[in-house]
């Protein structure tokens, strides 16, 4: 049993295609499953006022009928193998992803790349409309949804990564099937695309696999307009009774997704708002001030966020603020201890390494690696990344990116504006 | 899979029980420990007692305070977590191999010395109040928990975890460690670990740690509670109205339990289920629309859930009924039943890739029916459900007579139900 070859024993894998398309492999000893994703390297933000919600639109008709296949066979495909499969999309991607048992990888992955070329029927489209529109519905009943959406539109403002993923009602009713053929036509080319695969697998296969399912692809292009996001502090309540909780959204900004200061930016808010043992864990969680606050750091082309999340009833909403606004503001002064900083990178090395065994996580860990940087990080880079990270680290990089006194705070919930300002 | 797979058991000199199974090429170790002690072990008084104690038990023990334990968890890289549930209250932990004898020693103290002190009551009781709030504005959770508490009414099972507002607010000290002597005692506890870990030393170090701890009685012996149909609508000015209806299903553990979770697995468990088919892909009716098999140890339910478009919601009803009616009258079709095996034992296998996957499944397993069961076995009794089965058990199942229903969103009940049940 002990001479059973470790995941941690990985082989990487890096290959692009003729036609563009950049393919990305870590064979794990030791699992049975394979994880395989599409990732379209397009979302919200490419989008125009216009067409608001289109990608998300084009995600779902993704599974209503492909060039060869219908609704009822793409998902009586994956499930025959006894798929996990699914897609999502969000401001710079919409991917497309399935975990299969190894033996299942061939076709799961040709499955997937079937979804990248759907049919875009009018019927389909018709249909699936009403779907959308009871996607979003759902959405405005979900207290944290709504938060986040206020968020990024005071934070954003008229910078695309204000956009709402799922549009508008008012979008996606005057949206047609033509505009939708076009942003496929101008954002589905396969220099704009990344595969990857991690678990049980041979490379050569998957390479000469994907190399024959894409041979008639078109390249496209892979730009996206990069505008410079601007920061302007504001602090807006937007009062909903129909709500028990009262939350708030406090960012600014932060490193962009290239930056190597990544891992650093990480340690910090695992510091300042991991869920258990953080700071704002212990000032606000164990004091029984909110039931939960919690930070993170999240990172898109050309712009960055440092974003603390308040969850917190009415009565206590104005002290549990102010008591984040203060951590946040003790920890731009820089007095970090190693203590901390030790314990918050056992806590990251512990999850990157355990995170390393799961085929989903991996897969999803070459795509990040590659959008980041370029490269593929193995394990072993990760944890030498994050034990580098030093107290000075944190302090030149709240220099260049101050969690504080500038924000943009957003609340939401029962209170009145008059009782949190 | 399944041939390798190496079970480990052991009953400790203090009653209490140990599963454990050995994962090659992992560096990780998943531990876990589960209390019987859950909402329905609860008296009207004291509601809500299983998850305060256990909300407390990491607030200190006798020997390192709140921020002392939290910090040696953190400094080695011990990912841990704790809940309850309706039967049950369970501590898990997730590290590499090497600090699981660290893990299990603090969370052993977690478990049998914790400290309980009287500062972190009220905090705990804010929290609390605080996670019902939570619950109440999401409407997806609330329906599907008033769901199981209408369908259960009047019996254990139907105790809300969360307790009520008024009996965690008259929570004293007292009554948490008066709860906690009662259940926390080691005939009532099973460790559960899987992945890279010592066997031999791992027992040794649980003998030590829990040679004092009380004997106690085992779990609570329930018999299947009553279970009662019936509409209940709950106002609220939001975009969707929210359904959840409940009907019998069958305990984990009971012969007919793999039926049930094929049956499950057809009516609204993927995206080619007929819930799926005929509410969402045919008519556009919601976003989310689900079934599921919940089962307990001496009962079960099948919870469907859907959130629809308010004007449309007396519609997705009909539809929702109209499926249920077929589903008795005809059964399911071969092909759905081939699908659905294919799809449990798909997940059952990719489940058991993780080292947490493995020692939940064990633990679960050991809990609900004191046996352990590897892939292989749980593959053959998939494979052995034959339409009959289903069929008779869909049958015995009744399930339009004991349907539960609750509604919550911007419709009256008029809207919602008028005409519905006309035809009987």
């Amino acid at each position: 049993m002990m001479t059973a070859p470790a995941r941690q024993d990985s082989t990487f894998y890096t290959h692009q295609l003729p036609n563009g398309l950049q393919l990305l492999g870590q064979h794990m000893p030791g699992t049975v499953s394979a994880a395989s994703i599409f990732w379209v390297r397009t979302g919200t933000r490419d989008e125009t006022a216009r067409t608001m919600g289109v990608s998300h639109f084009l995600e779902h008709m993704a599974f209503r009928r492909s060039q060869t296949m219908t609704q009822k066979e793409i998902d009586g495909a994956f499930e025959r193998m006894g798929a996990e499969y699914n897609a999502a999309t969000w401001l710079e991607m919409t991917y497309f992803w399935a975990r299969v048992l190894a033996s299942e990888a061939p076709r799961s992955i040709q499955i997937l790349s079937e979804l990248t070329h759907p049919m875009l029927d009018q019927d389909d489209f018709d249909q699936e409309r009403l779907v959308i529109l009871e996607e979003i519905a759902r959405f405005k009943d979900q207290p944290a949804q709504i938060l986040f959406d206020h968020f990024m539109e005071d934070f954003f403002r008229s910078h695309p990564l204000s956009w709402e993923t799922l549009g508008t009602p008012e979008t996606i009713k005057e949206l047609t099937v033509e505009e939708m053929r076009e942003y496929w036509n101008r954002r589905y080319g396969a220099s704009n695309m990344l595969f990857a695969i991690a678990g049980n697998f041979d490379w050569d296969t998957v390479v000469a696999q994907i190399g024959e399912l894409t041979s008639l692809w078109d390249s496209g292009t892979s730009s996206r307009e990069i505008i410079p996001v601007s920061f302007e502090s504001s602090f807006n309540v937007y009062t909903d009774e129909r709500f028990a909780q009262e939350q708030f959204a406090i960012g600014t900004p932060s490193l962009d997704r290239s930056d190597p200061r990544y891992y650093a930016a990480a340690v910090l808010a695992t510091i300042l708002g991991d869920d258990t043992g953080s700071r704002l864990f212990w000032a606000l969680h164990e004091t029984g001030l909110a039931e939960s606050a919690t930070s993170n750091v999240m990172v898109f082309e050309g712009a960055g966020l440092f974003l603390t999340h308040l969850s917190t009833e009415p009565g206590q909403a104005a002290k549990a603020l102010e008591t984040v606004r203060s951590e946040l503001a003790r920890l731009q002064t820089g007095d970090i201890s190693e203590d901390e900083l030790d314990r918050a990178k056992a806590k990251i090395i512990s999850s990157v390494v355990i995170g390393g065994e799961s085929t989903n996580d991996r897969v999803m860990g070459l795509i990040r690696s590659w959008l980041s940087y370029h490269s593929l990080e193995t394990l072993h880079d990760l944890r030498q990344k994050i034990e580098a990270v030093t107290v000075d680290d944190l302090r030149e990089l709240l220099a260049a990116y101050p969690v504080g006194p500038d924000q943009v705070i957003v609340a939401s919930g029962p209170a009145a504006a008059e009782s949190l300002v | 899979m399944g041939d390798d797979t190496t079970f480990l058991m052991h009953r400790l000199q203090s009653g209490a029980q140990v599963v454990g199974q050995p994962m090659g090429g992992v560096e990780s170790a998943a531990l876990g420990i589960s209390i019987g002690a859950g909402a329905r072990d609860e008296n009207p008084a004291e509601f809500g007692v299983s998850h305060f104690v256990e909300q407390m038990l990491f607030r200190g023990t006798e020997t390192l305070d709140a921020r002392q334990l939290s910090d040696r968890f953190d400094s080695l890289g011990i990912n841990y977590d704790s809940s309850s549930g309706i039967e049950m209250t369970m501590l898990t932990a997730i590290m590499l191999g090497d600090r699981a004898p660290a893990a299990l020693e603090l969370l052993g103290n977690v478990v049998r010395r914790a400290a309980f002190p009287a500062d972190a009551v009220d905090n705990v009781r804010s929290l609390i109040q605080q996670e019902r709030r939570q619950r109440e504005d999401h409407a997806a959770h609330r329906v599907l928990e008033v769901v199981r508490q209408e369908f259960y009414r009047d019996t254990p099972l139907g105790h809300d975890m969360l307790g009520t507002p008024e009996s965690v607010d008259s929570m004293s000290r007292e009554d948490l460690v008066r709860y906690w002597s009662k259940y926390y005692t080691a005939p009532n506890l099973i460790f559960s670990i899987a992945g890279n870990f010592d066997w031999e030393a791992l027992i040794g170090q649980l003998e030590d740690l829990t040679a004092a701890w009380p004997a106690g009685s085992g779990p609570a012996i329930f018999s299947s509670p009553a279970m009662h149909g019936g509409v209940t609508v709950l106002a609220k000015d939001i975009e969707q109205e929210n359904i959840a209806m409940a009907f019998p299903g069958v305990a984990i553990g009971d012969p007919r339990y793999y039926a049930a979770a094929l049956v499950a697995q057809a009516l609204g468990g993927g995206m080619n289920s007929r819930l799926f088919q005929e509410v969402r892909e045919k008519r556009g009716l919601a976003y989310g629309v689900q079934a599921r098999l919940d089962g307990l140890s001496r009962s079960g339910l099948f919870r469907i859930y859907v959130g629809t478009a308010a004007e449309r919601a007396h519609e997705s009803i009909e539809v929702i009924l109209e499926e249920l009616g077929k589903l008795e009258a005809e059964g399911l079709h071969p092909e759905e039943l081939e699908l659905g095996k294919i799809r449990l034992k798909s997940s059952q296998v990719m489940r058991s890739e993780s080292t947490s996957g493995r020692m939940m499944a064990n633990l679960r397993s050991w809990w609900f029916e004191g046996r352990l069961k590897s892939p292989r076995e749980v593959q053959r009794l998939i494979d052995q459900v034959s339409l009959d089965d289903v069929n008779a058990l869909v049958r015995d199942l009744d399930i339009r007579q004991n349907l539960a229903i609750v509604a919550l969103g911007p419709r009256s009940e008029d809207e919602l139900f008028g005409g519905v049940f006309a035809g009987g």
